[in-house]
């Protein structure tokens, strides 16, 4: 600043400067940027009008302002606001390293998109996204801008440019925060919600893994009573029950299962006044009593008082409407009331326990009907058997019949001829008693005459034998029976038949040496009288013992 | 009613035949008797006839007995006479021919019928066989009286009627 000037005038500019860069420093937005400088820079150098012009943003967003300018004359600015900065500020203008376009003088009244009578414009290019414009009218003294007014002019619109690119920066950097915060707040949004859905699908899986254990357990069991404390046990497990019981009233059979867990141990639960009591709870749904494989839960807080121990909640159930039950659960462990989740849950357990139940029903009724079938099987099987044997009976009784009644056929056809039947078994019995009693008697002879058995003698013939027994060296036997002698004897024989041996023998034959020599006669068809005679005789002692061979009948003589 | 007739009627009685069946079946009971006591003495008398091979002589003796008392009981009980009679018939055939050809060959045998030592055999003898043969024929042919097995089996038979 030139020192030769007026130090008021300088003081006071400098006051404007710091008053305007003091004012400016707290301004974080444009346009309240350019509200504060347009008045400040008009006020200390007396000029009578002013303008500015703002676009901003990526949507290029107008802002116009006017102090001092007739209404007509702001509304053809604010017309020509875009024309006018598309001129200072053509597409694709970039801000990096432009300066401040400073225009003075009165041929800026020329322009049509101007006031009349502008005297200085500037085109502050403060970013790529935000363009101004800033123009001033005449002096309220009608002077121009001097050195020091311009010099001044020029150091406000120096401060406004750094203002208005600090309030861009800031603007920026405000919506940036904006941006971020609204996106973290998203971000804290979608975790909560993601939170809270990793809770449920938590929640769910516990409920389906319950579900599925309840179903994997349940469905492997076969006894209604394992299936019922198998249920309890899963529900009260599930939703945290302290304690509860399970009651099945069993129309069909006439019974009722009950399984506890904490609760109704001390009750009678055949008694007429328990089975009210569960049957209470159907009658308090009214229009809402289960049907067949539902379950639904008592709201009727009187009805469920009247069950047995001290329930928190009643789950009613059928499998149809002769087979019903009633599911009790005492208060939560951790206290409060059962959530509709939890009771959702025990709905869906229920489902899968009724099946089960049904099943085991089914199941104990078919093994029942399979052990009346086996029973009735054997039972089949004997009488099949009886009747097999009564009639391998009648059928053998048959077959004796035919036999007797041929035998009696037979036998009277017998009566009136000869059978060789009859014949044989006559002949035969006779045959077999005959040898048998041979057998045994003492008199009995050998069947084979022993004779025919024994070696045969030594045997000479006729001649040679008469020839002997007349030389003296031998002597003939007559073994013939006494009624063939009459025939006749070899001469010089000695008649000793077999029935008088031993008698002859003794009182003729004994007295002779051993070793004489017999030649022994007498043989016919049916009789060997002459072996039988030599084996004697030779049992005797006599070795030299011989039989007569050949006929002898024409050497025999008559005795006198 | 004629002589023919009634004599026919009188021959072929029934009762007649019970007769000569329970003769017969006593007289063969009585013959088997001794023979079956001394069957070796009953062995030399089949000899002597003879006829029969040596080797067969002493079975025949044992058993020809026993056939003789079996359908000699038979006869009396009235069981199966028909059978009964033809075996006694055969062997009463057998003795007259036996002693038939002894007498052919005119040797001095005794019959052996009921004892050992007996008479020699004769014409008389084969008479008396064919008049014992004769009424075992009799009592094949026309006896129906007291037998065991028809009063057994008539009254099946009629039942299975």
């Amino acid at each position: 600043m030139d020192m030769g000037r007026d130090p008021d005038r300088t003081v006071f500019h400098l006051k404007t400067l710091y008053e305007v860069v003091r004012e400016l420093a707290r301004i974080r937005d444009t346009r309240e940027a350019l509200r504060i400088f347009l008045p400040m820079a008009m006020g200390p150098l007396g000029i009578v009008s002013g303008f500015a012009v703002l676009r901003q943003g990526k949507s290029g967003e107008l802002f116009t302002l006017a102090r001092g300018l007739d209404s007509e004359i702001e509304a053809r600015l604010s017309a020509g606001a875009k024309a006018l900065l598309i001129k200072f500020f053509p597409p694709g203008f970039k801000s990096l390293g432009a300066e401040v376009a400073t225009l003075t003088g009165r041929h800026l009244g020329r322009n049509e998109m101007l006031p009349d009578n502008i005297q200085a414009l500037f085109a502050l290019p403060v970013d790529d996204e935000i363009h101004v414009l800033v123009g001033f009218g005449p002096r309220l003294s009608g002077e121009g801008f001097g050195p020091d007014e311009k010099e001044l002019l020029g150091g406000l619109i120096s401060n406004l440019l750094t203002t208005l690119r600090n309030a861009g920066a800031t603007g920026r950097a405000l919506i940036l925060n904006e941006e971020l915060q609204r996106r973290n707040h998203d971000l804290e949004r979608a975790l909560d919600e993601a939170r809270q859905a990793h809770a449920e699908t938590d929640v769910q899986a516990f409920r389906l893994r319950a579900l599925y254990d309840a179903s994997f357990e349940m469905s492997g069991l076969g006894e209604p009573e394992e299936v019922l404390l198998s249920f309890l046990l899963t529900a009260l497990g599930a939703v945290g029950g302290s304690g509860g019981y399970v009651a099945f009233l069993d129309d069909e059979r006439g019974e009722t299962l009950v399984r506890d867990r904490g609760m109704g141990r001390e009750v009678d639960w055949q008694t007429p006044e328990i089975r009210s009591a569960l049957l209470g709870v159907f009658v308090s749904l009214k229009d809402r009593i289960p049907q067949n494989m539902e379950s639904r839960w008592a709201t009727d807080l009187e009805a469920v008082e009247r069950l047995p121990g001290r329930p928190g909640q009643a789950l009613a159930f059928a499998l149809d409407q002769r087979r019903r039950g009633v599911l009790v659960m005492g208060a939560k462990i951790g206290g409060g009331e059962y959530s509709p989740e939890e009771q959702s849950l025990c709905v869906s357990l229920s489902s899968m326990f009724m099946v089960s139940l049904d099943n085991a029903l089914r199941f104990k009724t078919i093994a029942r009907l399979n052990e009346g079938l086996t029973q009735r099987n054997l039972e089949l099987q004997r009488t099949l058997d009886q009747l097999t044997s009564a009639r391998q009976e009648i059928a053998l009784l048959q077959r004796a019949k035919e036999a007797i009644l041929a035998a009696v056929r037979g036998g009277h056809r017998r009566l009136d001829r000869v059978s060789l039947h009859d014949v044989l078994f006559i002949t035969i019995s006779s045959v077999v008693l005959a040898v048998l009693f041979n057998y045994a008697n003492p008199s009995g002879i050998p069947l084979i005459p022993p004779a025919l058995l024994a070696p045969s003698p030594e045997t000479v013939d006729v001649d040679q034998a008469l020839a002997e027994a007349t030389n003296g060296s031998a002597v003939i036997v007559d073994a013939r029976p006494q009624e063939l002698l009459l025939a006749g004897s070899l001469p010089g024989s000695l008649h000793v038949p077999l029935p008088l041996f031993d008698f002859i023998y003794t009182m003729r034959l004994a007295p002779l040496p051993a070793r004489t020599r017999f030649l022994v006669y007498g043989r016919t068809l049916s009789s060997h009288y002459d072996t039988e005679v030599a084996l004697k005789l030779k049992a005797m002692g006599h070795d030299n013992v011989a039989v007569i061979d050949g006929p002898v009948e024409s050497r025999l003589k008559r005795k006198p | 009613m004629t002589i023919g007739p009634l004599i026919r009627r009188l021959t072929t009685h029934p009762w007649l035949a019970l007769a000569f069946r329970l003769y017969i079946g006593g007289l063969f009971i009585h013959a088997s008797m001794y023979k079956i006591n001394y069957v070796g003495e009953f062995a030399g008398t089949i000899a002597s006839y003879q006829l029969a091979p040596y080797a067969l002589v002493n079975f025949m003796a044992v058993t020809m007995p026993w056939l003789e008392l079996i359908c000699g009981l038979m006869l009396v009980v009235g069981f199966r006479t028909k059978a009964s009679a033809s075996i006694l018939g055969a062997l009463m055939v057998l003795f007259t021919v036996a002693i038939v050809i002894n007498l052919y060959w005119d040797a001095p045998i005794g019959c052996g019928c009921f004892k050992t030592i007996e008479d020699p055999i004769s014409w008389k003898t084969v008479v008396r066989d064919l008049i014992w043969l004769a009424m075992i024929v009799h009592v094949f042919l026309f006896d129906r009286s007291l037998q065991v097995d028809r009063l057994l089996f008539q009254p099946l038979e009629e039942m299975e009627t």
